[in-house]
């Protein structure tokens, strides 16, 4: 039982590392995307909607796939080791998801907004940084957890390269040979992370509910 | 010379000419209200003077120095624009306070980031950093004290900490005004400022634009109220169909008037009984 524990954790290890380093770097890059995909710039904006397209459009799991196997069929590289490989498919994945959030909630903020830190004299990114940002974060609270707890659960599709993450461990080392439980065991190790998840998003959006937006 | 003076204002969207050249001018510390039915071009025109869009043609002049002429386009960066604005306030029909911030910090943020630019560009130069500390904290205690002393005149220094959700609609375009004046413009303008309110809020915020009139403030306000017109205007204009149809003192206006426009506008205005 122990030990099996102490497996399942260094799986979950590998779990929450996939999570945060997707989280730190699609983030910013879903930013990014977004403000590419609203560019008055024509050929940047649909060269982006085009990505955003190709990434939606097509499974995760076969990006996994992809970002794994082609640099080294493809070109002959050596490859990725396969977590950085989980990585970076999940970091394009989700950025793309993210982009897609973020716009929908900067072009919700009435004109109005702008306009009024236009003739306040304040420059565009000081009305995007002091008046658009919060409120935009406000209104993508609800629809950004959603995407993040599914996340958490996503990550399990990195198996399919043998990424050590829990549900590899799982199955690979218990359940293949017979043993059933380690399986509902590493769905309360989900259950427990996407419960304290739940809790933080709940305190955001309490905290933000101070003003109307 | 008129302290502002605009001349031949063209204003396009499109294929359709909302603005087909207005001039007028305005001396200091005078009101102007501009009245007309809706698409005569009203809002357009004060979102001109303000920078929010760009005339097809026309120039405008304010106190000696040429904000822009169309007729000798140059490019300018957007911190020019930015500076051009900064000469006129805009009071908007929806309030548009920044929801996030409380009464008193809509009011200092803008003028707190402007002192913040000016500290950066001192530190440049100026050496001393103990000094330019304290320049900056007497510069920013002179902002607090100025907002505050707004939020007085406006009435509401028992809201100063209340958040926009908090307030009625008049309460909050008295902020609106507030905030715009904080920045000291030379020229105020309000676009339909009474427009979304309820008809009992109109009364308190009018009292208040009305409060502001002295030799000193210069405003153009856009409106439907026709009372409120008659009584704080120095100088009417009548807008219809793009153009200045009809000019004059409230008296000509309202007693007076010569063009069969401006004659049914106001008929019609007498009869929204439906009688």
């Amino acid at each position: 039982m122990w030990n099996i524990t102490l497996n399942l954790l260094s799986g979950f290890g590998v779990t929450c590392l996939i999570f945060i380093l997707t989280l730190v770097f699609a983030l910013p890059l879903g930013l990014l995307i977004a403000f590419g995909g609203m560019s008055s710039f024509k050929p940047l904006s649909y060269l982006i909607k085009t990505i955003v397209w190709v990434v939606r459009g097509t499974p995760l799991m076969l990006q996994v796939m992809v970002v794994f196997y082609a640099p080294a069929f493809l070109l002959g590289w050596s490859g990725l080791q396969c977590t950085a490989a989980t990585v970076v498919a999940f970091v394009i994945n989700y950025a793309c998801y993210f982009s897609e959030i973020y716009r929908g909630g900067i072009q919700s903020i009435t004109k109005g907004q702008y306009e009024a830190g236009q003739v306040l004299g304040m420059t565009k990114s000081q009305i995007f940084s002091k008046v658009v940002l919060l409120q935009v974060i406000k209104r993508i609270i609800a629809p950004m957890s959603n995407e993040i707890i599914t996340l958490v659960k996503d990550t399990s599709l990195a198996r399919v390269i043998a990424t050590e993450e829990i549900l590899f461990v799982a199955f690979n080392r218990y359940v293949s040979k017979g043993i059933i439980w380690p399986l509902f065991y590493s769905g309360a190790f989900y259950l427990l992370f996407v419960g304290i998840l739940t809790i933080i998003f709940n305190k955001l959006e309490k905290k933000l509910s101070y003003f109307k937006a | 010379m008129a302290y502002l003076e605009l001349k031949n204002i063209k204003k396009s969207f499109g294929k359709t000419e909302v603005l087909k050249g207005i001039d007028f001018s305005l001396n200091k510390g005078e009101v102007l209200t501009i009245i007309g039915s809706s698409g005569s071009g009203k809002t357009t025109l004060l979102r001109c003077i303000n920078f929010l869009e760009s005339p097809n043609d026309g120039s405008l002049v304010l106190d000696g120095e040429t904000l822009f002429d169309m007729q000798n386009p140059i490019k300018m960066t957007d911190k020019e624009i930015r500076e051009k604005r900064l000469n006129f306030g805009l009071v908007f029909q929806s309030f548009n306070l920044f929801p996030q911030y409380s009464v008193f910090k809509n009011l200092t943020l803008a003028p707190t980031l402007l002192l913040k630019e000016q500290l950066k560009k001192l530190k440049k130069t100026e050496k001393n950093k103990e000094k330019l500390k304290e320049w900056f904290n007497s510069e920013r205690e002179i902002i607090r004290k100025n907002c505050l002393k707004l939020l007085e005149k406006v009435g509401l220094e028992e809201k100063s900490y209340a958040y926009p959700c908090e307030l009625s609609g008049g309460q909050c375009q008295r902020v609106a005004i507030a905030r715009a004046l904080a920045l000291n413009p030379k020229i105020l303008c309000f676009d339909e400022p009474t427009s979304a309110l309820d008809p009992e809020l109109t009364g308190e915020v009018l009292k208040v634009i009305k409060s502001l009139k002295n030799k000193d403030t210069t405003m153009i306000i856009v409106t439907h109220e026709m009372d409120f017109a008659k009584k704080v205007s120095d100088k009417i204009i009548f807008m219809s169909n793009g153009v200045i149809a009809e000019e004059g003192a409230p008296k000509d206006i309202f007693e007076n008037p010569k063009t069969n426009e401006l004659k049914n506008f106001l008929s019609n205005l007498s009869n929204k009984d439906g009688e």
